[in-house]
Formats: C-alpha cells, sequence, structure tokens
C-alpha cells in the first residue's frame, strides 16, 4: 500500500472522486493504474508502516476503533466477515471496513459493522482509528497458510483469532440486503411468472479469472439439460460477461424458463437478492459460490487449481468437485489462463454428468456416493469420511 | 524494433511411453538441486512454463526412468504424487484423473 497527494481531482471506478490536495491511501496496482489514466496526477509522500498499527487482539479493549480493508473480489470481502461477527460478540468496538466500490454492497447492510467506507481511502482513516487490519495479498502472498488453511481461517488467523476456537456456526458469513433492492427483485422475479413447480437454478457463466472459468461449451450443455427438466435457469455475471450473457440469451431464445440477469444496469447487489431465490447455484472458483455460501443456498462449486476445501469447507449444502490431475492444485493466481491451454485443461475430467448429478443431489436428494467412487464428506466444517482425501 | 518472441506451447509429452520434458530454467535449477553431484547432466530443453510442480513430477519419473541418482528428499517431498503419470495434455484438451467430489455440511 501507498499513500498519494493527488495533484488533480480524479474520478476512478463506480464514479468515486479522489480530490486534489487530500491524501489517499491505495495499492501499487490502482497508483499505477490511476497514473496512466491520469499523467502526473499524484505524488507518493509518506510510508504507508509509518501509519499502519496492526491490530492486535490481546490488547483490544471495549471502545476501541477497528479499521480492516480489502479490495476484493467478492470472496475475499465475504471472508472477513467472521472476524467481525467475533470481535462484536466479544467486544464492545467500534468497526470500519473498506472496499473496492464494487463490493461495498455486501458489507453496506450489515448490522454488525459500524462503518463502510471505499478504497482507495483517505490517510485519516488510519489516524482516526486504534487498529488496522490489512488483508491486501493474504491469500496470494502467504503461499505456506493460504494453501493449507481454509479462507475463513487464515483470515481468522491473520486477526490473531484462535479461529480453532471459533465455532462453525460463527464461521458461516451472512450477506444482509437492502429493502428496496430485495422488494425491486420480489417484484421483478413476480413478473417473471415462472412456474411454481419448476426448480430454480443459477449458473455462473464464467469466473473472473480464465484460469478458473469452467468451459463453456459443458455449461451450456448443462443448461440446455437443466431446462429439459423443466427446471429455471438464471445466468449470473457481471459486466465483463455482457457479450457471453448476448451470447448465451440467443442460444437459448425460445426458452422461457431461460432467464439472464447479466446486463449493464443489473448491480451486483440485485444479483445477490436473486440468489436467495434459487434452489441451487452452480458456479466455479469465483464470486457466487461464497454469495450463495452466505445466502444459505446450496451450492455445486467447479475447482481446478485451487481446492474446494479452501474456499467451501464452511458452507452449508455445498458440493465440491474438485479435477485430480497431476497438477491440481497447482494454486495460481492472477488473471492469465492456464499456460497448459485454454479453457484449462483439468475441467476435462468434470463432465457434464457429473455437473447434473451433484444439483440433483440437493433438488431430489439423489445420493451421489454410488455413482463417485471418490468422495468426502463433512459435517459442520470437519471431515467425517474419506475415501479419497484430498487434502 | 522489438523482436516478437516466439509462442511455444507444449511442455511435457508422453511419446510411446517416453517423456519428452521441456523446462524453464529456473525449474531446472529446483531439479538441479536434487541431483547428486555424479550426475548433474540434465538431458532436458528449456521452455517457458508456469506449471512447476506438475512438470516437476513428470520430471521425477523421467529421472527414475533413466537412472539418474537423485538424492531421497526429493521422492520424499514428491511421494504424494508418485503414483501420478501421464500429467500431459491431449489434442483435444483433455488430461487424465477423475473427479473427487467433497459434500460439505449437508443438512437433514
Amino acid at each position: 500500500m501507498v499513500i498519494v497527494e493527488l495533484l488533480v481531482d480524479v474520478s476512478i471506478y463506480k464514479g468515486m472522486k479522489l480530490a486534489r490536495g487530500n491524501e489517499y491511501i491505495m495499492s501499487g496496482a490502482v497508483k499505477k493504474q490511476l497514473l496512466r489514466i491520469y499523467p502526473g496526477s499524484l505524488i507518493q509522500t509518506k510510508n504507508f508502516n509509518d501509519f499502519y498499527k496492526k491490530f492486535d487482539i490481546s490488547s483490544v479493549k471495549d471502545g476501541d476503533s477497528i479499521f480492516m480493508f480489502r479490495s476484493g473480489g467478492i470472496g475475499d470481502v465475504i471472508f472477513m466477515l467472521p472476524i467481525i461477527k467475533y470481535l462484536k460478540k466479544n467486544f464492545k468496538v467500534k468497526i470500519t471496513v473498506a472496499t473496492s466500490p464494487m463490493y461495498s454492497c455486501v458489507l453496506e447492510n450489515n448490522p454488525l459493522i459500524d462503518r463502510v467506507i471505499q478504497m482507495p481511502f483517505a490517510i485519516e482513516e488510519l489516524i482516526n482509528n486504534k487498529y488496522h487490519l490489512m488483508f491486501e495479498g493474504l491469500i496470494e502472498d502467504v503461499p505456506e497458510k493460504s494453501q493449507r488453511l481454509n479462507a475463513f481461517d487464515l483470515f481468522l488467523d491473520h486477526a490473531g483469532i484462535d479461529y480453532t476456537k471459533v465455532n462453525f456456526e460463527d464461521k458461516l458469513p451472512k450477506i444482509s440486503l437492502s429493502r428496496e433492492v430485495i422488494s425491486k427483485v420480489d417484484e421483478e422475479f413476480l413478473n417473471l411468472k415462472i412456474d411454481s413447480s419448476a426448480k430454480r437454478i443459477g449458473v455462473q457463466v464464467e469466473a473472473s479469472s480464465p484460469i478458473r472459468t469452467f468451459p463453456l461449451h459443458k455449461v451450456a450443455v448443462v443448461i440446455r439439460r437443466l431446462l429439459k427438466e423443466k427446471h429455471c435457469v438464471f445466468a449470473f455475471g457481471g459486466k465483463r460477461q455482457l457479450r457471453l450473457g448476448e451470447y448465451l440469451k440467443d442460444m437459448f431464445i425460445e426458452e422461457t424458463n431461460f432467464i439472464s440477469l447479466i446486463s449493464e444496469e443489473r448491480t451486483l447487489e440485485e444479483s445477490i437478492a436473486y440468489v436467495k431465490k434459487l434452489d441451487v447455484m452452480v458456479a466455479p472458483d469465483s464470486s457466487f459460490v461464497h454469495i450463495a455460501g452466505a445466502m444459505g443456498i446450496p451450492i455445486v462449486g467447479l475447482y481446478g487449481c485451487f481446492p474446494s476445501l479452501l474456499k467451501m469447507k464452511y458452507y452449508r449444502n455445498a458440493i465440491g468437485l474438485d479435477c485430480n490431475v497431476v497438477c491440481s492444485p497447482s494454486f495460481q493466481h492472477g488473471h492469465s489462463p492456464c499456460s497448459r491451454g485454454i479453457p484449462s485443461p483439468c475441467f476435462s475430467v468434470i463432465s457434464e454428468e457429473d455437473i447434473l448429478a451433484a444439483i440433483n443431489h440437493w433438488l431430489i436428494n439423489k445420493p451421489i456416493s454410488l455413482t463417485y467412487p471418490k468422495f468426502n464428506t463433512f459435517i459442520n466444517g470437519e471431515l467425517s469420511d474419506s475415501v479419497f482425501n484430498i487434502i | 524494433m522489438a523482436k516478437k518472441k516466439k509462442k511455444k506451447t507444449s511442455l511435457v509429452r508422453k511419446i510411446n511411453d517416453q517423456y519428452v520434458v521441456e523446462l524453464e530454467k529456473n525449474v531446472a535449477r529446483i531439479i538441479q538441486q536434487y541431483l547428486t553431484p555424479l550426475d548433474q547432466r540434465m538431458d532436458m530443453l528449456f521452455e517457458k512454463m508456469q506449471n512447476i510442480k506438475a512438470n516437476i513430477i513428470v520430471c521425477m519419473n523421467v529421472l527414475e526412468k533413466k537412472k539418474i541418482l537423485v538424492r531421497d528428499e526429493f521422492f520424499e517431498e514428491f511421494r504424494a504424487y508418485q503414483e501420478l503419470e501421464g500429467g500431459g495434455v491431449d489434442g483435444e484438451g483433455r488430461m487424465d484423473g477423475n473427479v473427487v467430489i467433497s459434500v460439505y455440511n449437508q443438512e437433514d
């Protein structure tokens, strides 16, 4: 993180404005991006470490103010929630949380958070809060822990909280939404006039990174098969998937039960409200696994280069389909495709039938252990049975 | 004008049960750490690659087949992967392997 002073007024994503003459804290990547768009717009002033007062759980007292931040993605923002719950349960502290403007809706209606602000944030946030907890780079830069611990445990550990003593219920994240958005989506949903007997399945069509994106041709087959079974399929995605959303809409143009929620106008908060309407969410290793987990919706997660265990272990009614191939888990971060090919070749081992069997497990309680000779089961986040232990 | 780099692709190939392994230099250095001083010669091509672990595994198999002397730690470290061969990707983007399913916290 760096501290910079703005030399001109600038606008960044989602209309957020940074004012000239003020000092802001931002990541090195955002600083570079700003300098690309607004050359000469800022200068680095102070040393971030001189202001960062690392949170110390052993000295927290009632009345303390704690400031935590992680820019994104959605999963990482959600991973902070059990810490907030733990702190509020055990101390009377004031908690401010900062994240990227794109993801702040995940936090804004959380009754446990006193204040949500957006990143980059003013230097005063560090000055005015007693303790700071930064989660930037935690998963990416600490492989010895992040490749071993579930993300929720990793975040708790980073806060100095003994994750082994936090119970399962308290590790479950929860997202609260605004009444306005819930009402809007309720109304929209009624207008869709979906047959009440139809099961509703959400599909995240693409991950935020190509290496974690499940092959589209298989996604399309799964959607087609679900529609044939008279289920209703909702396609989820963000602004980056607009073209893909159009492509799928065109592909299923005659299917009234195919509903694409991917549009320029659709907000993340609305998409989250739609997740609550689902019977099952199918998603690659990306945002909607965590959104469904936080909304208590059954999940089928499709995992390649990271083990599902590290992300899904504490979600209720979740199935992780992991690729057991020679290079998995490769723990490849970033936004590059797999060096072995596009789409990631490991996903070749997960068939459409595997996904449909997992979906049907949640929809009609069809046993899956007969289909899969290799499986693990977890109860309350603890491994209870393992035929082939993926750990 | 900067010279355009030639894009290279396949890293590990299995042809008639023989492995052809192409490794990045720093990966080869990792392997070399585990070779005994008696045979430090690496009969491999060097090429850019990302997936270090997978290629080390395949490389280990190559070393075994070639009966190159390798220190025990090497095998110990990658023991879990010894059974995994055939890490290559075929022309249709498929890999050998299987699905492992994990059911997390199913409610009654």
